[in-house]
């Protein structure tokens, strides 16, 4: 016997319906193939071009193969052990998720029922409103204010449907962050009527004194909740961890939708790792300041004005169409990110890598902007 | 507005004429159509349900009444794999042998009282017939505009229909009337667009209230294009951060989208081309018979992964050169030839843009007989007395390039390739 196919249109919800899955780039191999480079160097995912710390590239070479074969802890015990001693806190209050990612849908799906909404800004990273788009609540989109998360137009946005306010400090992909005095202002204006989320994903490349660390502001404030990973800084993101830490009691409703077993062992054991590594963070600070000091000086000198303050990227404005500058950028095997889709049109977003990546950069993006005619 | 729409199911025979047919009326008048549009629909969906129950008969189809805000949409969906696709040609003189075909005219007689008509296959065994009647609406008078004074400030946000209906009024004051789309010359229409949310449109506005810009853009149901119209600048000064700013605007509004490109296809002084890449142009002759070139700018809206073309060796030198000048990824690839039933026959789709004097041929299938069917596609367009004739040729198909030597052979030339705008890059010719 064989079935025909369901009726979708009835079997889907119109959420999901109206809503299109995001198609992640091929694998570069491929793409390699179709723009005929023998080489690629990614600069489009604000990867950490030192790789993981010593201590975890030691931890991935020591992993026993055989234990593949064996489940991980379901609830990465001994990373929570370790995070809890490092923040002072209770293992309890932090949950690891499959990269940061899969932390956002917990963290939506334990406090979203229908007709509830989130409220984020435009043009951020985009995980917060696609999970809530399709998972069926309305994501509310404030748009920036001088390239910042706009904390008044945020508070005007929501009501009492608004279960979780979603700020991404440092943002991704302005860089612009809320210093302490503003978050605090603004925590003290929700009051506790909705959870806030400050995704601390770029946090360790921050160095201003005025930056608030949201983790030291747990005990403060029982709604507010942070997201951390490893793939940043910490140079996994190919294993895919991150995680959230909140109150006790927070963390016990976010619990309730997590699932166990999502993140691997080699993945766990790398992370433990990395928080025992000493210079890591100092040296991936000063490359990214060289380098980003470098691109920045570079661009001005071309004409091309940036944004870009904190985290481990630069925007720049380009003279033409992004989508464009994508191709010609990659015929030459350099593959940045088109900032359209962040609805900043003709912007690129590329990712401080070290000083030779620069150089090719700079030497690439200043082929094509001869080529299109401009004078430089 | 309320967008419900009204389907029936029901089968091709004789019998169900009077409730098709009473269908389409009743729901077009409820959907707003006057007394004299409803009857027009009603004689569109005659000359289609008689001419099915001739070609398909007793074949299960529906019948779909949809309101657009502007317009009314009446769809015919045949789900049949076995549905006789010959019944879209809409010529007469292929296989003259055929009794059967010759009386095959129900699709033209309709196309012809209709403002729109279009045949889309929507997956492998679904084909929609698509007949759009549109409210009639007057003309603008046009009438003399002033350019305004440069603006100190401005900001742009999403007009409402009464805004864009104004801002429309003063494009057609400052602008050649080619660089306009026609919802412009009808402002009433162009609102209820919007009303209806098939149009969004965004304005600049200064400090005292004054329209400054405005820029239109269709949010089609589904496909992967988007058009848009504008930006169009009313200051003396032409400011271009005004028309950067409302393009901004219009990119912002579906950057999330699933869509892969922006077409601007009218030219005018303010677009700013930075923008975009001018894939081509083509030559278009206007109604009152002026021949212009009409450049299309297009903007890749995603980041382009690559992708597999079919083309015939005839068009691969068009092609090679166009993707290196795009810098477009492609490989391309020829089908194999292998030859085609003695008896195939191949079959086109007419899309009639009536009042733009145009018509859009699309394959949907090949056969042994493509160049005579195409000429007698001209024949009829030419009777038809159609301005400008146009061929799409979806290169993500490999049996569509089957019709590429007939085409040229037929003195169509290829003008532009829309990276993406169907299963894979779309080829537009003309003649
Ligand atoms: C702001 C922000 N949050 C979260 C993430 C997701 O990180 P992960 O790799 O841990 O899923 C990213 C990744 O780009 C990010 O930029």
């Amino acid at each position: 016997m064989t079935v025909t196919m369901p009726d979708l249109q009835c079997l889907a919800p119109s959420h999901i319906k109206c809503f299109e899955a995001y198609i992640p780039s091929k694998p570069d191999d491929m793409l390699m193939e179709y723009y005929g480079c023998s080489s690629l160097l990614r600069l489009n995912n604000n990867e950490n071009p030192l790789g993981p710390p010593r201590e975890s590239q030691k931890a991935i070479r020591d992993f026993p193969p055989k234990r593949a074969s064996v489940y991980p802890s379901g609830d990465a015990y001994h990373l929570r052990q370790r995070l809890a001693e490092r923040f002072g806190m209770e293992p309890d209050q932090f949950l690891v998720g499959n990269g940061a990612n899969e932390v956002i849908a917990f963290a939506i799906k334990a406090f979203c029922q229908e007709g509830d909404n989130i409220v984020t800004a435009d043009k951020t990273f985009a995980v917060y409103e696609w999970v809530a788009r399709f998972s069926g609540y309305e994501a509310r989109t404030v748009p920036l204010k001088d390239y910042g998360f706009d904390d008044e137009a945020m508070l005007a946005a929501a009501d009492e449907r608004t279960k979780i306010f979603f700020i991404c400090n440092p943002n991704n992909p302005t860089g612009t962050y809320w210093n302490r005095d503003k978050l605090l202002n603004f925590l003290n204006q929700v009051g506790n009527r909705s959870i806030v989320v400050v995704d601390e994903a770029y946090c360790e490349f921050v160095e201003k004194p005025d930056y608030p660390d949201a983790m030291k502001l747990l005990s403060q404030y029982p709604n507010l909740v942070t997201f951390r990973t490893f793939s940043k800084m910490f140079g996994l993101a190919s294993l895919r961890i991150g995680y959230l830490a909140g109150s006790l009691e927070v963390v016990d409703i976010i619990r309730r939708t997590c699932v166990v077993y999502s993140v691997n062992a080699m993945a766990q054991v790398a992370a433990l790792a990395a928080l025992e590594s000493r210079d890591h963070v100092e040296n991936t600070r000063a490359l990214v300041r060289e380098a980003k000091a470098y691109l920045d000086y570079e661009m001005n000198a071309l004409g091309l004005s940036t944004v870009g303050g904190e985290g481990c990227y630069l925007m720049v404005r380009l003279p033409m169409s992004d989508s464009l500058a994508y191709r010609k950028l990659m015929q030459q095997g350099v593959m940045i990110r088109t900032m359209t889709g962040f609805r900043f049109p003709n912007f690129i977003r590329v990712s401080v890598g070290d000083m030779p990546a620069m150089h090719t950069f700079v030497t690439c993006l200043k082929n094509i902007l001869r080529e299109c005619g401009h004078d430089i | 507005m309320i967008a419900t729409q009204v389907s029936l199911e029901l089968a091709a025979a004789p019998e169900f004429f009077p409730v098709a047919r009473a269908v389409a009326e009743k729901a077009s008048q409820a959907m707003g159509l006057g007394t004299a549009e409803v009857r027009r629909v009603a004689m569109a969906t005659e000359e289609i349900f008689m001419s099915l129950c001739k070609s398909a008969p007793g074949k299960q189809l529906a019948v779909r009444c949809l309101p657009g805000g502007h317009c009314v949409t009446i769809e015919f969906v045949f789900h049949d794999l076995n549905f006789p696709l010959e019944y879209f040609n809409m010529t007469s003189s292929v296989a003259a042998d055929n009794e059967e075909d010759l009386e095959n005219l129900g699709l033209l007689v309709a196309s012809r009282i209709v403002d729109g008509f279009s045949v889309i296959r929507d997956d492998g065994s679904r084909f929609v017939l698509k007949l759009v009647k549109e409210k009639s609406y007057p003309q603008h008078s046009g009438g003399a505009v002033t350019s305004l004074a440069p603006l100190k400030d401005f900001s742009v946000r999403e007009s409402s229909p009464e805004e864009a209906a104004y801002a429309a009024t003063q494009a057609l004051g400052l602008y050649p009337a080619h660089a306009l789309p026609r919802e412009f010359f009808y402002p009433q229409m162009l609102a209820d667009m919007l009303d209806f949310g098939r149009v969004r449109a965004a304005m600049a506005q200064g400090p005292a209230g004054e329209v400054g810009g405005i820029i239109a853009w269709d949010r089609p149901p589904d496909g992967n294009m988007v058009e848009c119209h504008g930006p169009f600048v009313f200051t003396e000064d032409r400011n271009p951060a005004i028309a950067e700013a409302l393009l901004d605007f219009c990119i912002g509004d579906i950057a999330k989208l699933p869509i892969m490109g922006l077409v601007n296809r009218r030219h005018n002084p303010d677009i700013p081309v930075h923008y975009f890449e001018t894939v081509g142009s083509l030559p278009v002759t206007s109604d009152d018979g002026a021949r212009f070139q009409a450049p299309a700018y297009f903007r890749q809206m995603q980041e382009d992964p690559g992708c597999i073309v079919w083309a015939h060796e005839a068009l691969e030198p068009f092609l090679e050169k166009q993707y290196a000048r795009l810098c477009l990824p492609r490989k391309i690839l020829r089908p194999s030839g292998r030859p085609l039933a003695p008896k195939s026959r191949s079959v086109l789709f007419t899309e009639f843009d009536r009042r733009g004097g145009a018509a859009t041929f699309w394959p949907v299938s090949p056969g042994r007989d493509i160049p005579q069917n195409i000429a007698a596609h001209l024949e009829m367009t030419k009777k038809e007395r159609v301005a400008n004739v146009l061929f799409a040729l979806d290169l993500g198909s490999p049996w569509q390039a089957d019709f590429t030597p007939a085409l040229l052979d037929a003195d169509f030339s290829p003008r532009y390739i829309l990276p993406y705008a169907g299963c894979g890059d779309m080829a537009f010719f003309s003649r």
